[in-house]
């Protein structure tokens, strides 16, 4: 914890070891978006800091919000980062889940919503001007790994390079804004199949 | 566009995709100058979603490696996560330099700069005057916000999002109502039967090939990469891939230096590609 502090957020006056440049590398996103997820974070029962039966302090949240992060920008396994945080693999791997579904749960409906009339608008206009009037966005999918498939349903998740993941079916704008997602589709599905089930096509055929 | 009235707003996929009307793709053997141009341009603009793909891969490396959880439900919340993170950057990047120069040149093109706290997140400390003041410009150039508020009340939630992250200390209040989708997103769109029909597709596509014919060069232009050394001009398509991509001695002084001249001389005579050199 004092570790944590010293590191990137300065402890007693003196200014953090890393900048906001390091902190943006290593944390994979800006100081301010860190700041804002553990701003909202850190007063929700279910992070707040406990202390166990033996009166010994758990894991304070900003410990967890670390975790987690490290555990998504590097993709690490949950007991990579004991040593820096002081922290068990169970503590981890669990706190980055309750992370992500808090994340999901709190700004899925602010930033995974559906583009409203205004912004649709605005959308159309810059992609007149590279060209394509009428045009909203581009549309693809990829495939994600799932590294813990279970056997039995490794058939249905085994795509056609011979891997088992999802499908991630995404549409962007030029800003790289993520305007639509949809994923959990089977690996073996094409592009098409997974078209068929996402609720942006049957939004678009069903409208009526 | 070109005579006809185009109602349909449409995505851009590849080559795979079945001929609906809201969906184009390249064609697939382009035989005449104009749908080729046609296919470079949109694969030009349909390489954002490709980006967005390497782009998300490289900051969140759980993307990148195989996920490591138990279920697909979990798979799905992380990656959600991630893509909610990734917007925020974007969202906090878009007060920076480099993207309010974009906007400039490209117009008020900001599209979602009315979008959650773009008023109010900042990207560092010190950034907060520049970073106001974009807010008010956002604000200005995309669609005066109170509007908004009074149409649908989404805009006082997000002004009041931005407030509270512009203050920073301040334990952001739970959202009162989530972002309502698009009363009209859903109305833009025709029946089941013009959406799914093959034919419609393809008179789009060929309206959009004559219609980008016309005016090619000024939106090819931004795809090109123009050098102008030794008084001769040579245009590449280099984003776009089609075709290889031959250095010549100008542009390479362009990318590399001189010393990347010399080393990719001595390349090119080991492949016996540039004889004579």
């Amino acid at each position: 914890m004092q570790g944590i502090l010293r590191d990137y957020f300065g402890v007693g006056g003196l200014p953090p070891i890393y900048d906001e440049r390091d902190f943006a590398t290593q944390f994979r996103v800006p100081r301010a978006v860190f700041w804002r997820v553990y701003m909202a974070v850190k007063d929700e029962p279910i992070f707040q800091q406990r202390i166990n039966a033996t009166d010994k302090l758990q894991a304070h949240p900003l410990q967890v919000v670390v975790a987690a992060f490290r555990v998504i920008s590097y993709g690490e396994a949950a007991d990579r980062a004991d040593e820096f945080l002081r922290l068990s693999r169970t503590t981890i791997a669990t706190s980055n889940k309750l992370l992500m579904d808090f994340i999901v749960k709190r700004w899925g409906p602010t930033y995974l919503r559906r583009p409203n009339q205004d912004e649709l608008s605005k959308i159309m206009d810059r992609n007149k001007e590279r060209g394509m009037p009428k045009c909203i966005s581009s549309l693809d999918c990829c495939h994600w790994e799932w590294h813990q498939c279970p056997t039995g349903m490794s058939g249905a998740y085994q795509s056609r390079k011979g891997r088992r993941g999802i499908v991630v079916e995404a549409v962007c704008d030029e800003d790289l804004w993520v305007w639509h997602l949809f994923l959990g589709a089977p690996g073996s599905l094409n592009d098409v199949n997974v078209m068929h089930q996402s609720p942006l096509y049957l939004e678009v055929t069903c409208s009526r | 566009m070109n005579g006809h009235t185009r109602m349909l707003p449409f995505y851009l996929v590849d080559g795979i995709y079945p001929r609906f009307a809201f969906l184009i793709s390249p064609d697939p053997e382009p035989s005449t100058e104009e749908q080729t141009t046609f296919d470079r341009l949109q694969a030009a603009n349909r390489k954002d979603v490709e980006r967005l793909f390497g782009v998300l891969m490289k900051r969140f490396h759980v993307a990148l490696h195989p996920g490591r959880y138990r279920s697909v439900l979990q798979l799905v919340t992380t990656y959600k996560a991630i893509c909610i993170l990734h917007n925020m950057c974007v969202e906090s990047r878009r007060s920076t330099f480099l993207s309010r120069r974009r906007r400039d040149t490209g117009g008020d093109g900001g599209t979602n700069c009315c979008v959650g706290g773009d008023a109010g997140v900042v990207s560092d400390g010190g950034d907060g005057q520049s970073g106001g003041a974009h807010a008010v410009g956002g604000a200005a150039a995309g669609g005066p916000a109170p509007d908004r508020a009074a149409a649908d009340g989404l805009g006082g939630v997000a002004a009041a999002i931005g407030k509270i992250d512009a203050a920073g200390s301040a334990p952001p209040a739970l959202h009162p109502d989530p972002h309502l989708p698009a009363p009209g997103t859903a109305a833009n769109f025709d029946a089941w039967a013009e959406t799914q029909n093959p034919a419609e597709c393809e008179s789009l596509r060929d309206d959009l090939t004559a219609d980008i014919f016309c005016d090619r060069g000024d939106l090819l232009a931004r795809n090109h990469v123009v050098h102008n050394r030794g008084g001769m001009q040579r245009v590449f398509f280099s984003p776009l891939g089609r075709g290889s991509f031959f250095p010549t001695h100008s542009c390479v002084d362009h990318v590399f230096g001189s010393g990347g001249r010399l080393r990719l001389r001595r390349q090119w005579r080991r492949s016996g590609r540039c004889v004579g050199t």
